[in-house]
């Protein structure tokens, strides 16, 4: 128990120096691209048809955002802000609060993108099972696997856009964008949960579809392979069902890798999907990110990456505390580690 | 040792490295930028696909008549943070969350299309004698959405705030011409400027009188004061627009008529929707697909290309724009000239921009990367009604000086005369042996940049320059342009109007090459000729109601203007902009020029309501239900 113990204090000092550093990088780095984030204001400016008092403006702005002050002073003070959990101010979208701008975003992308990795890593996986222990024995399970690939190859907003045009244009199933319907306000009801779920099917399809290849192709690699394993053979020869030698044995281990993948898979859904997210509009964090980034708008940069390495390294870590308690193996060999 | 396996190794590694190099090129930029003066094309050639198909017609019941009552916009970007409507924050975009369009009210309209000066919250303006004030007399009647009357003090009020807070929007402009604002009595209001100007009522960013796009907001007293003007967010806008918020979200923004509207008492009219919405609703696939849906009545500037309108217009017959066949788009008020580098030789000698513009060939440039929703442009104004009196007054200039003409050999002598000689490999050089070449910056995320582009470098390489075209966005671009480290860039020339695109040449925003320049037309071709300065700053003093005089200032500025050259005029820009009239009718097109069709302006609160004509008096206009 002090071994485990002590691994995961180490696990979790990593994981405050992962952000830390990250957190660092991601503050000097952007500042190093050329150009000015207040040329993000003079655009702005300029898409409402020119302005005589722009200078004057930018001026005022780089006051403001204390860009005239020096690399280090900057740094310095965003440290200590950061460590009272003020993220900032957008610098083109002020005075909206850096922290206005996830909220706003991150339940869609976190609801759709954790929901839909979820559901096809589960499909993929049971499916990815099945395929491959009945492996060449059955010709329908065997067809499944080209049909896996063209899913997991199939560019993904070429797909996404077919859905819209059967499903939202032709057939008129569902709707064409958004996250629920306009006029409706977003209250905790029946209907706008129904409505955001009728929503949600065209932008979650789409993604499931993609992914669900991923996890199949890997799920039935693993099996294979595992087909062949010692205690495979003498369960057999034990006497027992195909069906309990499938879900009991080998699904069990081949589990193993899957979770670290979906693990870090959900880790990295706070990314955002950008693609998703511009066709469907989908108001979520990868055109926020995209946004920030081309508009060098550092705050929100800042803000959004530290959510994406936060959510990671949250990630990670969860694995490291998860594998020791479903893989028995693990934990028994924490004694060697150092 | 080399073995089998090691070569294998190394074989697999330099595949690997192809690949991915191969993979490194650069990504397609889907997401749109909010600019009211852009149209995107594409180029196809192939023949319209044979099987048309339809939507499955949606059966009428409650949805229907709910559909019939609303208006539907569509948008062409996501808002950012739908909580913050501030007017005045420089992140927050009027136009694209629709505040400034059915919320705000403002003084005057201009009606650029039919050259009217309308007066709205407004009912007339005078300046005294040496145009150093301007008293403007409110309507009688005007009220707030939640009943509050306006006021001569909300106007001090704004005007107070703006000079006070730098950072607001355009409130620098207005720190520059007014001095301050004072009540005359419960429906008049007096502006004391800082310069005298008899063009201080047109100028947008300093009087509440809406040119292009929009106007200095009234805001009201009662809800900001108190407030910090920079970051009140002002959730819940109060205007004195015919209609309120209902809801806001990210791709969304929603609003219902307010029924107890004070011009519905004043003027006895009611705008025709109950609901006006704006939706972004994606990429231009969804646009189009909704339009041809009839789920939308209009998108914004700049979202649908021809192609796409082309399409829905052959399903949907309720679909049109504001010419019925080519060129189908209306004038947009800001023409495309190419910006010429002025302060780096050899094109600092006009002889060089002169076989610059001989060099250039409009019309394919029309043809190929506009699809023929163009006209090539002689000069840096629109083809507006309104201007016929100046591009008349100088038909003998426009005569004198071909600024549209397509012709190599001109320009072959042009760049003789000026030292350079062709080389073999095709390419002019000067007498050292230096090429002639050309950075060609282009705003990366706007296909019309990009199309023109490719057109214009082949041309000018065929012509014997050396063409580099630089590709950016964002900081980068807007960095690179106002510190001049261009040769060539094609721009917007805002906001069109007359005087105001002839002081954009102003020796007075002249800064070295590597300073900021005030604005990317605003000279940051760095032009200087004093000669010419001083003909505009007179005219900066005349009234523009005094045509003798300016046309007369105008032609003796284009003496000067069309010698020097200094930026090519290229093409006017379209404006494509859809309208459905399966449930709407009314808009304006080209047979019937009440207005502009310009969604994303301010005005548009008048081509939904009308207005009344200020010569006659008779209401002009205003959206209907269709069938009526």
């Amino acid at each position: 128990m002090v071994a485990y113990l002590r691994y995961l204090l180490e696990r979790f000092v990593i994981l405050v120096a992962t952000v830390f550093i990250s957190v660092t990088i991601v503050f000097f780095v952007p500042r190093l691209v050329p150009g000015d984030p207040l040329g993000a204001v003079f655009l702005k400016l300029a898409s409402m048809g020119g302005s005589a008092g722009a200078p004057e403006l930018v001026a005022e702005y780089r006051r403001m955002f204390g860009l005239d002050r020096s690399l280090w002073e900057q740094y310095v003070s965003f440290l200590r802000e950061l460590a009272r959990g003020n993220l900032g101010y957008s610098i083109s979208s002020f005075p909206s609060h850096v922290s206005d701008l996830l909220r706003i975003s991150l339940p869609w992308t976190i609801g759709l993108l954790t929901v839909t990795t979820i559901i096809s890593w589960a499909l993929g996986s049971l499916i990815g099972a099945v395929v491959g222990w009945r492996g060449t024995k059955s010709r329908f399970f065997q067809a499944l696997v080209p049909v896996a690939l063209v899913l997991y190859t199939i560019p993904y907003y070429i797909l996404a856009i077919i859905l819209v045009f059967l499903f939202a244009f032709l057939w008129r199933m569902f709707p064409l964008s958004g996250a629920y319907s306009p006029g409706l306000r977003p209250v905790l009801s029946l209907d706008f949960a129904l409505d955001v779920l009728k929503h949600a099917v065209l932008p979650a399809s789409s993604i499931i579809l993609v992914s669900l290849g991923w996890w199949f192709l890997s799920m039935r690699s693993l099996i294979t392979s595992l087909k062949g394993e010692d205690y495979i053979l003498q369960a057999e020869a034990k006497g027992l069902t195909n069906r309990r030698i499938l879900w009991a044995y080998a699904f069990r281990n081949a589990m193993l890798p899957q979770v670290t993948g979906l693990a870090i898979s959900l880790g990295h859904t706070v990314g955002g999907a950008l693609i998703t997210e511009v066709i469907f509009a989908y108001p979520g964090l990868g055109w926020l990110i995209y946004n920030s980034v081309t508009g060098l708008d550092f705050p929100v940069i800042q803000g959004c990456v530290l959510l994406i390495v936060f959510a990671v390294a949250l990630a990670n870590f969860a694995i490291d505390v998860v594998y020791p308690l479903i893989d028995p193996r693990i934990r028994y060999g924490q004694a060697g580690r150092g | 040792m080399v073995t089998s396996k090691n070569r294998m190794i190394v074989i697999a590694l330099v595949a690997v490295i192809a690949i991915v190099l191969s993979a490194c090129a650069p990504k397609e930029v889907i997401v749109t930028k909010e600019v009211p003066v852009e149209v995107t094309t594409v180029v196809e050639v192939e023949k319209p696909v044979e099987v048309v198909v339809t939507p499955t017609p949606v059966p009428p019941g409650a949805e229907q008549l709910a559909r019939a009552e609303t208006l539907n916009l569509a948008l062409s970007g996501r808002i950012a943070d739908p909580t913050n409507l501030n007017i005045y924050a420089p992140g927050v975009s009027r136009s694209g969350t629709g505040i400034h369009q059915v919320i705000y009210e403002y003084f005057f309209y201009q009606n650029l299309q039919t050259g009217e000066y309308i007066p709205w919250i407004a009912e007339s303006y005078e300046y005294n004698a040496d145009f150093t004030t301007i008293t403007v007399k409110l309507r009688d009647g005007v009220e707030w959405s939640d009943g509050e009357p306006f006021t001569p003090e909300d106007v001090v009020f704004t005007y107070d705030t703006l000079l006070a807070n730098p950072g607001m929007t355009w409130a620098a402009e207005v720190s520059k011409w007014v001095e301050s604002v004072e009540k005359v009595d419960d429906l008049t209001v007096k502006f004391n400027l800082k310069q005298a100007s008899p063009r201080y009522h047109l100028n947008r960013e300093a009087f509440p009188g809406v040119g292009i796009w929009g106007g200095i907001t009234i805001l009201p007293k009662h809800i900001w004061e108190g407030q910090d003007p920079l970051t009140f967010k002002s959730s819940d806008p109060i205007g004195t627009g015919a209609y309120t918020l209902a809801n806001a979200s990210a791709t969304v923004m929603t609003y219902e008529r307010n029924d107890n509207w004070w011009g519905t008492k004043v003027f006895g009219v009611t705008p025709a929707p109950k609901t006006i919405s704006f939706q972004y609703l994606g990429p231009e696939t969804n646009v189009a697909l909704a339009l041809a849906a009839n789920e939308i009545d209009s998108p914004f500037i700049g979202i649908l290309s021809l192609g796409s309108f082309l399409e829905v217009a052959r399903r949907n017959p309720n679909v049109s724009a504001w010419h019925k066949d080519a060129p189908y788009a209306w004038l947009d008020p800001c023409p495309r000239p190419l910006m010429v580098q002025n302060a780096t030789p050899p094109w600092d000698k006009a002889e060089a921009r002169w076989a610059l513009s001989y060099l250039i060939d409009r019309q394919a440039i029309v043809n190929l990367a506009y699809e023929g929703t163009t006209v090539p442009s002689w000069g840096i104004w629109p083809f507006y009604d309104g201007n016929t009196p100046y591009f008349d007054a100088i038909q003998d200039l426009r005569d004198q000086y071909p600024t549209d003409v397509y012709d190599p050999a001109k320009a072959a002598e042009l760049f003789e005369s000026i030292g350079y000689t062709k080389g073999a490999d095709g390419y002019w050089a000067s007498a050292s042996g230096e090429r002639l070449k050309v950075r060609y910056l282009v705003e990366s995320s706007s296909t019309e940049e990009m199309k023109v582009s490719a057109v214009l470098a082949d041309q000018l390489e065929a012509g014997g320059i050396e063409v580099e075209v630089q590709p950016m966005t964002g900081g980068v671009l807007s960095d690179a342009i106002l510190r001049g480290e261009y040769e060539i860039k094609l721009h917007s020339f805002c906001p069109g109007y007359i005087f105001d695109n002839l002081d954009l040449f102003n020796g007075k925003y002249y800064v070295p090459l590597g300073e900021p320049a005030p604005w990317y037309e605003r000279n940051s071709f760095r032009y200087n000729n004093p000669a010419f300065d001083a003909i505009v700053d007179e005219m900066a003093g005349t009234p523009p109601t005094d045509m003798e005089k300016t046309t007369d200032q105008f032609h003796r500025a284009m003496e000067i203007w069309f010698k020097d050259l200094p930026v090519i005029p290229m093409v006017q820009a379209p404006a494509l902009v859809p309208f459905n009239t399966t449930y709407w009718e009314g808009w304006p097109s080209a047979d019937n020029p009440w207005n502009m069709p310009v969604s994303w302006w301010a005005t548009f609160t008048l081509v939904v309501t009308g207005y009344p004509s200020p010569e006659t008096g008779e209401w002009v206009g205003g959206i209907r239900p269709a069938g009526q």
